[in-house]
């Protein structure tokens, strides 16, 4: 191990990169946001979506409510690998398939919504909607890939508690700015 | 000092040429103290031998003071500089006094339609003038311009006036402006606009009211001509 | 990702392996070797950079005639000169070579560790941005020729073949930048964690060298701010291939949206820059002054305090864009504001002058006039703060003229300082310094007479990114046409002195004399170390007692005290 790695520092190296780069992310979906603000203000009657389509509301409440516990069940499972509970990989596990259904489950509205001819080509207002729904998406997505990784990783308990926490951070980013794009962009 | 670059040929131009001026004073000043006392210390402490330097830290009150005292006169020409450069902003960009005529300044790639107020003296009326990399104007005159593009950015520059409003197209930008001195000057594209970019040039005359009126009767001949 | 379990068990092991070439310097993550990469790759970037500057100077002065070594410039490929000037210059010069090239081979070594918290990651960041300058070089050579469409890449413009004529150098341009970006990410990340957490024991963050301060607080600055480019470089991608309308008025869009996504990174990215370069200076004037940083902390505070007014200043650059008029006055206060704390430091740098005893090495040299150059940089900076000035002077060479004053200090005054302080460490032998002198003096002076120029040429109202002013007729009276010429001439002397540099720095390199571990009789920990330093840095890791700043202590026989002696 590189002795860069080992000096005992009181937030770890997996823990303080993982902020950093959270940081960077918080600032990339705020400028999003500012971005679908603007472009909403400034569009008129450019704005209303393609005739006939109406957004999943509803359905992607369920989604939302879905994601958010996953959010709470990864809390857990950071806890209780603090405390070497063995129970920690199974709240792991819950967290990781409800974030893949929340990934599955948002690609059959996406399909659905194509099927009725709204692209990211039919106006501004699609364009954002698939942009900013679609980039979180994608980070949902490596979050997962992450996950999944530490899943297999931890079957043979050498996992180290700092990724845990910082997959746990990335992840509830994730959580965490999902109801603020549903709230802004869904209604 | 501008004036002596380039003429005042707008009323806007005196205004903005001396904020340039109370910069350039204020700045200048500080410029040649601190790179003298830069060069100074960089020739009075040279080393010379078994002369050994001297240990200040700036963590004393009489040390940092001499940083104190610098730091608070910037301050103070900062809000000097602001007071006038916000005062000459708003009477340019802020403040619209009532218009004599209008114009139309229509920007594209790569060059610039005017629409000129015909004899009327009323834009949007038939007699209209529209013109392209030509622009006429009369001295002692306030006008407002409507501002717009066709394609991309452009940006309507006149240097004499000291006059510039970038173009998005889109949209119709308003501005004002009152040209205070006969003659020819450039009218550019202040903002890069693609290939024909360095092409986008055309020309305003400014014109005593009598001149002004030759040439709009001129130009309804053309029209009259060619219809 | 196994890779790294493997090598948690090996342990320390690998730096006692022979290692391939291969191992060693290509696919190495050893911080030096990565810092040495991301060195000269910037280093051949600014050739590519100078040589773009070299080619439309010689069109600005000679409008219409053949250049040596390149053609004829056409309206077309005299916007993909200025725009990929600018471009590979701030991104694939300036911020390499400052802050992946310093900070790499810095950062653990005056910090007083082995290597980076994340090795992989740091090798990674390299591998991306190599394949970010293969792209942004590939771009110049494509059909329709490179993009034109200014560094800022304004829609509409930048969106459409129809508009720019660049159909395959648009989007890849963005996306080479946003390659770039990416790579700076994960370096930025390395920076920041290995600073926080793996410094060496004893040493408080208030014993942190400025330099190392400096490019951690620029990765900070960086990462904060970049996240608003990222999304409009989505958004114009999107736009440019497959047809979104983010900053189209005909589909609902904004324009203007982009420039100030793109304004609200640009503007703390000149901070990005400009931090590492004062660090360097920081480093080189208190060694070769003898003395210690006047008001260290102060000028730790003044630097956080910039970075933090920087986000508040970006639409100084859009004044007369179209924002609205009252909002122009909030920046324009805001931007006078952020003039204080850097008067602020650059004083602080003067007054550690005093009293020194300053000896005039090649490294000094380059120092000293950053302080010079630097100092106008900024007051004629004040011309463009103010909105009722930047009427006239936006999109004239005034700017230009402005900020050559600043990025030219910052991306080769203060790199060169940094080239040949550091030179002995990292090659463990001295650079020559009489070739050093002259290269001084051919740089410093040259670049006075191509930029000051420029100054009178914006002030007569010449604007920017035009090819010819034959057709402008205030603009090609000899009075404001010399000036073109000067300025071409003076770059022709400045390029041809780098010659005396580059044969200084590869024979040095090989047959300089040789250097022992602190040639300089500095204070910071890099010293400690052998010169060049193993794989690992340190025989035994220092324990730090004090500041980096100690020298001519009084009651001391010698002048400086290192922080690993107690």
């Amino acid at each position: 191990m590189v002795l860069a790695e080992t000096r005992n520092p009181p937030i770890a190296n997996a823990v303080l990169g993982t902020i950093f780069f959270v940081l960077v992310e918080a600032m990339f979906f705020a400028a999003l946001i500012s971005s679908y603000l603007v472009i909403r203000a400034g569009a008129g009657l450019n704005w209303i979506p393609p005739a006939n389509v109406r957004l999943p509301v509803e359905a992607t409440a369920v989604n939302t409510v879905a994601l958010l516990i996953s959010g709470v069940l990864m809390i857990l499972s950071a806890k209780l690998f603090a405390d070497k509970n063995p129970k920690a990989r199974w709240f792991f596990l819950g967290s990781l398939v409800l974030g893949i259904s929340f990934v599955l489950l948002q690609g059959r509205e996406w399909i659905g919504l194509i099927d009725v001819g709204m692209t990211i080509l039919s106006g501004v207002f699609a364009a954002c909607f698939f942009l900013l729904i679609g980039l979180h998406g994608l980070h949902a997505i490596t979050a997962i890939i992450a996950m999944v990784y530490l899943w297999l990783t931890m079957q043979n308990d050498l996992i180290k508690v700092e990724r845990i926490q910082a997959i746990t951070i990335y992840w509830l980013f994730i959580v965490g700015i999902w109801p603020v794009l549903y709230g802004l962009v869904y209604f | 000092m501008m004036e002596h670059i380039l003429p005042q040929a707008s009323s806007s131009a005196a205004s903005i040429d001396f904020i340039i001026d109370l910069i350039f004073y204020i700045v200048g000043a500080w410029l040649i103290l601190a790179e003298g006392i830069l060069f100074y210390f960089i020739i009075k402490y040279r080393r010379k031998a078994g002369v050994k330097a001297e240990y200040v830290t700036g963590e004393k009150h009489e040390e940092m003071k001499w940083i104190h005292i610098p730091h608070n006169l910037v301050l103070v020409f900062d809000v000097i500089i602001l007071i006038f450069a916000i005062k000459v902003w708003y009477e340019v960009k802020q403040f619209q006094p009532p218009a004599d005529e209008t114009v139309r300044v229509i920007g594209q790639q790569w060059s610039w339609r005017f629409v000129h107020p015909g004899l009327d003296k009323v834009l949007g009326t038939t007699d209209d003038v529209e013109t392209v990399d030509d622009f006429h104007v009369k001295i002692d005159t306030t006008y407002h311009f409507q501002l717009e593009s066709i394609d991309v950015l452009h940006s309507f520059s006149i240097p004499a006036f000291r006059l510039k409003q970038d173009a998005i197209p889109g949209r119709v930008i308003t501005g004002w402006f009152k040209p205070t001195r006969l003659g020819q000057y450039d009218f550019q594209c202040a903002e890069i606009c693609g290939i024909g970019h360095g092409i986008m040039k055309a020309r305003v005359f400014v014109e005593t009211p009598e001149e002004h009126e030759k040439w709009l009767k001129s130009r309804a001949q053309v029209v009259s001509v060619s219809n | 990702m196994s890779v790294e379990h493997h090598h948690e068990e090996h342990g320390h092991h690998a730096g006692h392996h022979e290692q391939t070439f291969w191992q060693k310097y290509v696919f190495s993550t050893d911080h030096k070797v990565i810092g040495m990469q991301y060195l000269f790759t910037g280093m051949l970037m600014a050739v590519v950079g100078g040589f773009l500057s070299y080619v439309f100077r010689m069109q600005l002065a000679f409008p219409g005639e053949i250049v040596p070594f390149y053609g004829l410039v056409t309206p077309a490929s005299y916007g993909s000169l200025s725009t990929n000037h600018g471009t590979i210059m701030i991104f694939w010069v300036a911020m390499p070579v400052l802050i992946a090239a310093f900070g790499n081979f810095l950062i653990p070594l005056m910090i007083g560790c082995d290597d980076m918290v994340f090795p992989r990651l740091n090798r990674l960041s390299y591998q991306i941005f190599l394949i970010s300058a293969i792209l942004i070089l590939a771009t110049l050579f494509l059909p329709h020729g490179g993009f034109a469409g200014a560094w800022t890449a304004y829609p509409p413009l930048s969106v459409s073949e129809q508009y720019n004529s660049t159909p395959y150098a648009a989007p890849l341009w963005v996306l080479a930048v946003a390659l770039e970006i990416v790579a700076f990410l994960i370096g930025g990340i390395n920076f920041i964690t290995t600073l926080m957490n793996a410094r060496a024991p004893g040493m408080k963050m208030f014993d942190v060298p400025i330099v190392i301060w400096m490019i951690v607080l620029a990765s900070v600055l960086f990462m904060a701010s970049v996240g608003p480019l990222v999304a409009g470089a989505i958004m114009l991608l999107f736009d440019q291939t497959i047809g979104t309308g983010f900053f189209s008025p005909a589909k609902g869009g904004d324009p203007i949206l982009w420039q100030h996504l793109f304004w609200f990174f640009g503007h703390p990215e000149v901070y990005v820059v400009l931090l590492p370069a004062m660090g360097i200076v920081a480093e080189v004037i208190t060694v070769f002054a003898r003395k210690k940083m006047f008001g260290y902390r102060t000028i730790i505070y003044s630097t956080i305090a910039t970075c933090i007014i920087s986000f508040f200043v970006w639409a100084h650059h859009q004044f007369v864009a179209g924002i609205d008029p009252r909002m122009a006055n909030v920046f324009s206060i805001t931007t006078l504001i952020i003039s204080i704390p850097i008067a602020e430091m650059t004083f602080l740098y003067i007054a550690t002058l005093y009293g020194g005893s300053i000896q005039l090495t090649s490294a000094m040299l380059f120092a000293l006039s950053f302080l010079v150059a630097f100092l106008i940089g900024g007051v004629t900076g004040i011309f463009l703060g103010s909105t009722g000035s930047d009427i006239y002077f936006h999109d004239t060479y005034f700017v230009v003229a402005h900020f050559h004053f600043t990025f030219f200090p910052i991306a080769i005054i203060a790199v060169f300082a940094g080239l040949y302080y550091w030179f002995p460490k990292m090659f463990g032998r001295y650079m020559n310094e009489t070739l050093g002198k002259i290269h001084f003096w051919g740089t410093f002076i040259p670049f006075n007479l191509i930029f000051l120029p420029l100054f009178y040429s914006g002030a007569a109202g010449t604007h920017r990114r035009i090819y010819s002013y034959q057709h402008f007729s205030e603009l090609s009276i000899p009075s404001v046409q010399n000036m073109q010429v000067i300025a071409t001439y003076a770059l022709l002397v400045l390029l041809a002195f780098q010659v005396v540099f580059v044969v200084n720095f590869f024979w040095s390199m090989f047959m300089g004399k040789k250097a022992g571990n602190n040639p300089w009789n500095a204070n910071t920990l890099e010293w400690v170390a052998p010169s060049p330093p193993p794989h690992g840095n340190f025989q035994e890791m220092p324990t730090v007692y004090r500041g980096p700043y100690e020298y001519s202590v009084p009651g001391r026989d010698l002048d400086y005290w290192p922080q690993n002696v107690p």
